[in-house]
Protein backbone atom coordinates (compact mmCIF):
# COMPACT_ATOMS: atom_id res chain seq x y z
CA UNK A 1 0.00 0.00 0.00
CA UNK A 2 2.00 3.18 -1.03
CA UNK A 3 1.88 6.31 1.47
CA UNK A 4 -0.30 8.68 -0.69
CA UNK A 5 -3.09 5.91 -1.13
CA UNK A 6 -3.41 5.74 2.57
CA UNK A 7 -3.69 9.32 3.16
CA UNK A 8 -6.83 9.71 0.66
CA UNK A 9 -9.59 8.46 2.79
CA UNK A 10 -8.71 11.13 5.63
CA UNK A 11 -7.75 13.83 3.14
CA UNK A 12 -11.34 13.38 1.21
CA UNK A 13 -13.35 12.68 4.77
CA UNK A 14 -11.36 15.67 6.40
CA UNK A 15 -12.36 17.53 3.02
CA UNK A 16 -16.17 16.72 2.86
CA UNK A 17 -16.38 16.99 6.86
CA UNK A 18 -14.89 21.24 6.52
CA UNK A 19 -17.11 21.70 3.54
CA UNK A 20 -20.36 20.55 5.88
CA UNK A 21 -18.75 22.36 8.71
CA UNK A 22 -19.40 25.79 6.37
CA UNK A 23 -23.18 25.30 5.71
CA UNK A 24 -25.23 27.09 8.58
CA UNK A 25 -26.86 24.88 10.68
CA UNK A 26 -24.15 21.98 10.36
CA UNK A 27 -21.59 24.02 11.99
CA UNK A 28 -22.55 23.91 15.34
CA UNK A 29 -22.81 19.86 14.57
CA UNK A 30 -19.36 20.09 12.99
CA UNK A 31 -17.33 18.69 16.16
CA UNK A 32 -19.43 16.71 17.76
CA UNK A 33 -21.25 14.48 14.99
CA UNK A 34 -19.48 15.58 11.40
CA UNK A 35 -15.60 15.19 12.67
CA UNK A 36 -16.29 11.71 14.65
CA UNK A 37 -18.40 10.42 11.45
CA UNK A 38 -15.90 11.79 9.10
CA UNK A 39 -13.27 9.90 10.52
CA UNK A 40 -15.67 6.47 10.80
CA UNK A 41 -16.20 6.97 7.31
CA UNK A 42 -12.08 6.83 6.44
CA UNK A 43 -11.56 3.88 8.29
CA UNK A 44 -14.35 2.76 6.02
CA UNK A 45 -13.44 4.05 2.97
CA UNK A 46 -9.65 2.91 3.17
CA UNK A 47 -11.09 -0.54 3.53
CA UNK A 48 -13.24 0.06 0.55
CA UNK A 49 -11.05 1.56 -1.92
CA UNK A 50 -7.70 -0.50 -1.03
CA UNK A 51 -9.44 -3.67 -0.26
CA UNK A 52 -8.37 -4.75 2.95
CA UNK A 53 -10.72 -7.36 4.59
CA UNK A 54 -8.69 -7.55 7.84
CA UNK A 55 -9.85 -6.26 11.64
CA UNK A 56 -8.87 -2.82 12.27
CA UNK A 57 -6.10 -1.76 14.46
CA UNK A 58 -6.13 0.44 17.00
CA UNK A 59 -2.83 2.34 15.96
CA UNK A 60 -4.88 2.82 12.63
CA UNK A 61 -7.91 4.23 14.08
CA UNK A 62 -5.87 6.56 16.22
CA UNK A 63 -3.95 7.48 13.09
CA UNK A 64 -6.77 7.77 10.48
CA UNK A 65 -9.16 9.49 13.22
CA UNK A 66 -6.27 12.35 14.23
CA UNK A 67 -5.65 12.79 10.27
CA UNK A 68 -9.13 12.94 9.53
CA UNK A 69 -9.48 15.83 12.43
CA UNK A 70 -6.18 17.36 11.15
CA UNK A 71 -7.39 17.80 7.85
CA UNK A 72 -10.98 18.61 8.48
CA UNK A 73 -9.19 21.33 10.65
CA UNK A 74 -6.95 22.88 8.31
CA UNK A 75 -9.91 22.86 5.58
CA UNK A 76 -12.38 24.50 7.98
CA UNK A 77 -9.91 27.23 8.40
CA UNK A 78 -9.11 28.15 5.16
CA UNK A 79 -12.59 27.96 4.40
CA UNK A 80 -13.40 30.52 7.28
CA UNK A 81 -10.86 32.57 6.53
CA UNK A 82 -11.98 32.21 2.64
CA UNK A 83 -15.22 33.62 3.35
CA UNK A 84 -13.72 36.27 6.01
CA UNK A 85 -11.73 37.85 3.24
CA UNK A 86 -14.23 38.03 0.82
CA UNK A 87 -16.85 39.30 3.44
CA UNK A 88 -14.71 41.31 5.51
CA UNK A 89 -16.96 39.81 8.52
CA UNK A 90 -17.61 37.32 10.71
CA UNK A 91 -19.36 35.94 13.18
CA UNK A 92 -16.32 37.11 15.98
CA UNK A 93 -16.74 40.56 14.38
CA UNK A 94 -20.22 40.65 15.21
CA UNK A 95 -20.33 40.04 18.83
CA UNK A 96 -17.18 42.14 19.40
CA UNK A 97 -19.41 44.79 20.70
CA UNK A 98 -21.53 42.47 23.10
CA UNK A 99 -19.12 40.61 24.36
CA UNK A 100 -17.08 44.36 25.09
CA UNK A 101 -19.93 45.66 26.56
CA UNK A 102 -20.31 42.53 28.75
CA UNK A 103 -16.78 42.95 29.81
CA UNK A 104 -16.69 46.60 30.35
CA UNK A 105 -19.80 46.48 32.67
CA UNK A 106 -18.11 44.44 35.06
CA UNK A 107 -15.45 47.13 35.24
CA UNK A 108 -12.24 44.66 36.61
CA UNK A 109 -9.21 46.64 35.67
CA UNK A 110 -6.86 47.50 33.24
CA UNK A 111 -5.93 44.23 31.96
CA UNK A 112 -9.61 44.56 30.37
CA UNK A 113 -8.59 47.01 28.67
CA UNK A 114 -5.26 45.08 27.39
CA UNK A 115 -7.75 42.54 25.86
CA UNK A 116 -10.59 44.43 24.42
CA UNK A 117 -7.68 46.30 22.53
CA UNK A 118 -6.53 42.93 21.12
CA UNK A 119 -10.46 41.99 20.43
CA UNK A 120 -10.73 45.13 18.61
CA UNK A 121 -7.34 45.04 16.72
CA UNK A 122 -8.10 41.77 15.41
CA UNK A 123 -11.96 43.29 14.68
CA UNK A 124 -9.96 45.93 12.74
CA UNK A 125 -7.53 43.97 10.31
CA UNK A 126 -10.82 42.19 9.58
CA UNK A 127 -12.55 44.53 8.54
CA UNK A 128 -10.01 46.68 6.72
CA UNK A 129 -7.85 44.04 5.15
CA UNK A 130 -10.16 40.86 5.28
CA UNK A 131 -7.34 38.91 7.36
CA UNK A 132 -5.96 39.07 10.92
CA UNK A 133 -2.78 36.83 12.36
CA UNK A 134 -3.83 36.61 15.32
CA UNK A 135 -7.46 35.55 14.60
CA UNK A 136 -6.11 33.01 11.60
CA UNK A 137 -3.53 31.73 14.84
CA UNK A 138 -6.78 31.14 17.27
CA UNK A 139 -9.12 29.91 15.20
CA UNK A 140 -6.57 27.32 13.44
CA UNK A 141 -5.33 26.19 17.43
CA UNK A 142 -8.74 25.62 18.70
CA UNK A 143 -9.80 23.87 15.28
CA UNK A 144 -6.69 21.59 15.63
CA UNK A 145 -7.54 21.18 19.24
CA UNK A 146 -11.29 20.19 19.25
CA UNK A 147 -11.26 17.98 15.02
CA UNK A 148 -8.45 16.40 16.65
CA UNK A 149 -10.14 15.20 19.61
CA UNK A 150 -13.30 14.32 17.98
CA UNK A 151 -11.47 12.51 15.51
CA UNK A 152 -9.94 10.40 17.52
CA UNK A 153 -13.10 9.66 19.01
CA UNK A 154 -14.79 8.99 16.07
CA UNK A 155 -11.59 6.94 14.80
CA UNK A 156 -11.64 4.22 18.14
CA UNK A 157 -15.32 4.41 17.92
CA UNK A 158 -15.24 3.16 13.94
CA UNK A 159 -12.69 0.49 14.61
CA UNK A 160 -15.25 -0.72 17.13
CA UNK A 161 -18.16 -0.98 14.69
CA UNK A 162 -16.01 -2.06 12.18
CA UNK A 163 -14.34 -4.86 13.84
CA UNK A 164 -17.76 -6.13 15.37
CA UNK A 165 -18.65 -6.44 11.73
CA UNK A 166 -15.69 -7.87 10.83
CA UNK A 167 -16.03 -10.82 13.74
CA UNK A 168 -19.48 -11.41 12.88
CA UNK A 169 -18.88 -11.56 9.72
CA UNK B 1 -4.24 -2.69 38.43
CA UNK B 2 -1.23 -1.61 36.91
CA UNK B 3 0.42 2.03 37.40
CA UNK B 4 0.15 2.84 33.65
CA UNK B 5 -3.66 2.21 33.91
CA UNK B 6 -3.96 4.44 36.98
CA UNK B 7 -1.97 7.18 35.68
CA UNK B 8 -4.38 6.92 32.05
CA UNK B 9 -7.12 7.37 34.05
CA UNK B 10 -6.06 10.32 36.17
CA UNK B 11 -4.62 11.75 32.96
CA UNK B 12 -8.13 11.07 31.32
CA UNK B 13 -9.66 12.73 34.51
CA UNK B 14 -7.96 15.96 34.75
CA UNK B 15 -8.28 16.19 30.66
CA UNK B 16 -12.12 16.40 31.07
CA UNK B 17 -12.17 18.24 34.62
CA UNK B 18 -10.61 21.31 32.74
CA UNK B 19 -12.89 20.92 29.80
CA UNK B 20 -15.76 20.92 32.07
CA UNK B 21 -14.60 23.97 34.04
CA UNK B 22 -14.08 25.88 30.83
CA UNK B 23 -17.28 25.99 30.04
CA UNK B 24 -18.71 26.92 33.79
CA UNK B 25 -15.85 29.17 35.10
CA UNK B 26 -17.88 32.32 35.23
CA UNK B 27 -20.71 30.27 36.88
CA UNK B 28 -18.45 28.25 39.26
CA UNK B 29 -16.18 31.26 39.84
CA UNK B 30 -19.59 33.22 40.68
CA UNK B 31 -18.63 35.72 38.12
CA UNK B 32 -14.66 36.44 39.30
CA UNK B 33 -12.53 38.78 37.55
CA UNK B 34 -10.28 36.31 35.84
CA UNK B 35 -13.68 34.80 34.76
CA UNK B 36 -14.66 37.64 32.96
CA UNK B 37 -11.25 38.55 31.19
CA UNK B 38 -10.64 35.47 29.87
CA UNK B 39 -14.58 35.08 28.71
CA UNK B 40 -13.71 36.22 25.46
CA UNK B 41 -11.40 33.69 24.61
CA UNK B 42 -13.60 30.35 26.52
CA UNK B 43 -16.28 31.85 24.17
CA UNK B 44 -14.10 31.81 21.20
CA UNK B 45 -12.35 28.47 21.60
CA UNK B 46 -16.45 26.94 22.83
CA UNK B 47 -17.94 28.38 20.15
CA UNK B 48 -16.94 25.80 17.84
CA UNK B 49 -17.89 23.44 19.83
CA UNK B 50 -21.22 23.90 20.85
CA UNK B 51 -23.36 26.83 19.09
CA UNK B 52 -24.28 28.32 22.32
CA UNK B 53 -27.92 29.25 21.29
CA UNK B 54 -29.28 31.66 24.44
CA UNK B 55 -32.02 30.15 24.59
CA UNK B 56 -30.67 26.76 25.39
CA UNK B 57 -28.04 27.68 27.91
CA UNK B 58 -27.61 26.16 31.88
CA UNK B 59 -27.63 29.00 34.07
CA UNK B 60 -25.99 28.20 37.34
CA UNK B 61 -25.03 30.89 40.34
CA UNK B 62 -26.92 33.83 37.83
CA UNK B 63 -24.38 32.92 34.91
CA UNK B 64 -24.67 31.21 31.88
CA UNK B 65 -22.81 28.06 30.73
CA UNK B 66 -20.58 28.52 27.85
CA UNK B 67 -22.29 25.38 25.88
CA UNK B 68 -25.90 24.42 25.77
CA UNK B 69 -27.94 22.29 27.74
CA UNK B 70 -26.84 19.00 25.68
CA UNK B 71 -23.61 19.65 25.10
CA UNK B 72 -23.07 20.33 29.14
CA UNK B 73 -24.95 16.74 29.66
CA UNK B 74 -22.54 15.22 27.59
CA UNK B 75 -19.46 16.80 29.28
CA UNK B 76 -20.42 16.24 32.61
CA UNK B 77 -21.66 12.86 32.03
CA UNK B 78 -18.25 12.35 30.54
CA UNK B 79 -16.63 13.92 33.85
CA UNK B 80 -18.91 12.06 35.46
CA UNK B 81 -17.61 8.73 34.11
CA UNK B 82 -14.02 9.60 34.32
CA UNK B 83 -14.26 10.00 37.98
CA UNK B 84 -16.12 6.36 38.59
CA UNK B 85 -13.21 5.03 36.11
CA UNK B 86 -10.54 6.55 38.39
CA UNK B 87 -11.76 5.27 41.85
CA UNK B 88 -13.58 1.87 40.91
CA UNK B 89 -10.09 -0.02 40.31
CA UNK B 90 -11.42 -3.22 38.70
CA UNK B 91 -10.99 -3.07 34.54
CA UNK B 92 -14.98 -2.21 33.35
CA UNK B 93 -16.33 -3.87 30.23
CA UNK B 94 -18.86 -1.85 28.53
CA UNK B 95 -20.77 -3.12 25.71
CA UNK B 96 -21.17 -1.39 22.19
CA UNK B 97 -24.39 -1.99 22.37
CA UNK B 98 -25.35 0.49 25.43
CA UNK B 99 -23.66 3.08 23.50
CA UNK B 100 -25.33 2.73 20.42
CA UNK B 101 -28.96 2.78 22.68
CA UNK B 102 -27.86 6.10 24.06
CA UNK B 103 -26.68 7.55 21.05
CA UNK B 104 -29.95 6.64 19.26
CA UNK B 105 -31.94 7.77 22.68
CA UNK B 106 -30.06 11.03 22.08
CA UNK B 107 -30.72 11.73 18.55
CA UNK B 108 -34.21 10.52 19.10
CA UNK B 109 -34.73 13.62 21.52
CA UNK B 110 -33.12 15.99 19.41
CA UNK B 111 -35.48 15.01 16.55
CA UNK B 112 -38.66 15.19 18.88
CA UNK B 113 -37.15 18.72 20.34
CA UNK B 114 -35.76 19.91 17.27
CA UNK B 115 -38.15 19.23 14.27
CA UNK B 116 -41.73 17.44 16.01
CA UNK B 117 -42.31 19.32 18.99
CA UNK B 118 -39.64 22.70 18.48
CA UNK B 119 -39.83 22.81 21.97
CA UNK B 120 -36.05 22.74 23.39
CA UNK B 121 -36.86 20.88 26.94
CA UNK B 122 -33.23 21.48 28.52
CA UNK B 123 -34.12 18.81 31.09
CA UNK B 124 -34.45 15.97 28.46
CA UNK B 125 -31.35 17.57 26.43
CA UNK B 126 -29.32 17.23 29.30
CA UNK B 127 -30.42 14.04 30.81
CA UNK B 128 -29.68 12.32 27.46
CA UNK B 129 -26.30 14.31 26.76
CA UNK B 130 -25.65 12.85 30.24
CA UNK B 131 -26.19 9.45 29.61
CA UNK B 132 -24.28 9.62 26.19
CA UNK B 133 -21.53 11.25 27.08
CA UNK B 134 -21.03 8.89 30.37
CA UNK B 135 -21.40 6.35 27.49
CA UNK B 136 -19.02 7.49 25.23
CA UNK B 137 -16.56 7.99 27.99
CA UNK B 138 -16.63 4.28 29.13
CA UNK B 139 -16.38 3.18 25.23
CA UNK B 140 -13.47 5.28 24.51
CA UNK B 141 -11.52 4.26 27.47
CA UNK B 142 -12.06 0.74 27.37
CA UNK B 143 -11.34 0.65 23.75
CA UNK B 144 -7.87 2.80 25.11
CA UNK B 145 -7.13 0.31 28.05
CA UNK B 146 -7.71 -2.46 25.93
CA UNK B 147 -5.91 -2.04 22.55
CA UNK B 148 -2.87 0.19 23.40
CA UNK B 149 -2.00 0.01 27.47
CA UNK B 150 -2.59 -3.47 27.81
CA UNK B 151 -1.34 -4.47 24.06
CA UNK B 152 2.40 -2.11 24.64
CA UNK B 153 3.07 -3.93 27.92
CA UNK B 154 2.45 -7.46 26.34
Amino acid sequence: LTITKQYIPPLVCGFSAAVLSTIPGFKELACCLVIPLAAFFSLYLDQKINKIYEVISSRKAITYGLLTGLFAALFATFFDMLMTYATRSNDFVQALPETEAMIKDFNIGPFVEETIKILKTMSSDIRTYGFSGLYLLSMLTSNLITNAIFGLIGGLLGMSYLNKKWNKG
Amino acid sequence: MKNSKIYFRFVFFLIVLLWCIGFSLKALTDGSGFSIVSSPVLNFFYNHVCHQDEAKLISFNGFDFLVCARCSGIYIGALLSSFFILTFFKRIKFPLTIFSITSIVLLTDVILNNFIFNFYNKISAFSTGLLFGAACFFIVTNIIEDQIILKSKD
